[in-house]
């Protein structure tokens, strides 16, 4: 048998019954993430059991106590990544002409509170779904997976700061596609 | 907007989720006193946030079932206990000893370009072989027209699908798709008098061994008009034989 390198020894589910348990709590959100991130809810099926092969597989790395959730949505989001390279896409396509198009500002009068408030899940699904792919993850991950920003830099491979921008402009967009609101 | 402006914006997220150290956070809140304009960012940012929060609920849609039961089915398994090969039937194995067998094969694929010519596609195939027939339902038996029509619909190319055979004992569980170096394949999976036996149909054609056995696992494969097929099972030599008579006229 052929190996490069010393590898840890496989350390499966019979030795930690409970990582399966909690790693199946997890089962929804990673869906709902996965069908975010490839808007095909087919493409979703595979990440998702992609992404619990591979946790199974590396159960033995996992520290025991820590986070498991961020730790599977690490997973998950790195499988993506490497999905679309082999597909030959850059898995962070940052439109710069929607960055550009964002508004610069935005009034806080009550009318767009309040239509803002009166949106419909299927609407903010679709705006979200509209925006470019760094910034939807981005957002996805922090004000509906209620992520911190340290967890999502992780995740998506990037400076906490570079975070901190995406989630700004993914807002703004989304408020602008949500609003009807255009620039300014 | 000013120079200001410019400097303060990406802290505005920051701000909004309350994520800024005190330094910096001390400074925004300062010039937000000044600057309408930022302050509208922040009500704009506030607003997005508190929608997205109020439907989080509603946006995350539920997995389905079928993938929530495979997952589970998965962590439920019985455990795992060795016996002589070829004596015993067939059984869903472990996930750490099939964890453990796609490690193994693993190093295969990674040395693929030192090994004996087409193991790494073995590799490759034993490897999809496994985690399909982990994942796969195998109490469905769809029908094998209509399996090939929604291939074509999803993925774009044509596939003929053998049907299941009484005489052969052979069910079709199911047409998963697989990725591969090349791109994706169409991966047939039966269940042969209950044992898993994998039909894989690669869209190129691939250099390989007709025959080769890895990992206990025996792949025969051939190429035919510009495609590449190969049966992947753990079966006994006279039964892979059978297999392989049947498949290999009626895929496409």
């Amino acid at each position: 048998m052929p190996s490069r390198r010393p590898r840890p020894e496989p350390r499966g589910a019979d030795e930690r019954p409970e990582f399966e348990a909690e790693a199946l709590a997890c089962l929804d959100g990673l869906y709902a993430t996965a069908l975010r991130l490839t808007r095909n809810p087919a493409a979703a099926d595979d990440l998702v059991q992609d992404t619990f092969l591979k946790a199974i597989r590396f159960s033995g790395q996992f520290e025991p106590g820590t986070n498991l959730r961020g730790w599977l949505f690490t997973i998950l989001h790195n499988t993506f990544r490497n999905v679309r390279r082999d597909a030959g896409r850059d898995p962070v396509e940052v439109d710069s002409e929607a960055i550009e198009q964002a508004p610069l500002a935005a009034s806080t009068a009550d009318p767009e509170a309040l239509m803002l408030d009166g949106a419909l899940g299927a609407e903010l699904k679709t705006a979200l779904d509209s925006l470019p792919d760094a910034y939807r993850q981005a957002v996805w991950l922090r004000d509906v997976e209620d992520f911190s920003y340290a967890e999502i830099a992780g995740m998506l491979d990037v400076p906490v700061g570079t975070v901190m921008s995406r989630i700004s402009r993914g807002r703004r967009l989304l408020h602008e596609r949500l609003t009807g609101k255009g620039r300014r | 907007m000013t120079t200001d402006c410019n400097y303060f914006e990406p802290f505005v997220a920051g701000h909004v989720d309350g994520q800024l150290d005190q330094e910096n956070g001390a400074r925004l809140a300062q010039h937000l006193q000044a600057c309408p304009a930022c302050r509208s960012l922040v009500g704009a940012e506030r607003d997005v946030r508190h929608a997205l929060r109020t439907h989080a609920d509603e946006l995350r849609e539920p997995a389905p079932a079928p993938l929530r039961a495979a997952l589970t089915r998965r962590a439920t398994v019985v455990p795992f206990v060795p016996r002589p090969r070829r004596t015993r039937p067939w059984q869903w194995i472990p996930l750490p000893a099939v964890a453990a067998l796609l490690i193994a094969l693993t190093g295969i694929i990674a040395v693929g370009a030192l090994a004996p010519r087409g193991t790494a596609l073995a590799a490759q195939l034993t490897v999809d072989h496994l985690k399909c027939i982990l994942l796969a339902d195998r109490h469905q038996h769809p029908d094998a027209h209509a399996v090939a029509a929604d291939w074509q619909a999803r993925r774009g190319w044509a596939v003929e699908v053998p049907p299941s055979s009484e005489a052969e004992r052979l069910e079709l569980i199911a047409l998963r798709r697989c990725l591969f170096t090349d791109g994706e394949l169409a991966h047939l999976v039966y269940m042969q008098a209950g044992r898993p036996v994998s039909v894989f149909i690669l869209p190129h054609a691939r250099a390989s061994s007709p025959e080769l056995a890895i990992m206990g696992h025996e792949m025969v494969s051939w190429t035919r008009d510009g495609r590449t097929y190969a049966v992947v099972a753990d079966l006994p030599a006279a039964d892979l034989e059978r297999v392989v008579a049947y498949v290999q006229p009626r895929v496409r």
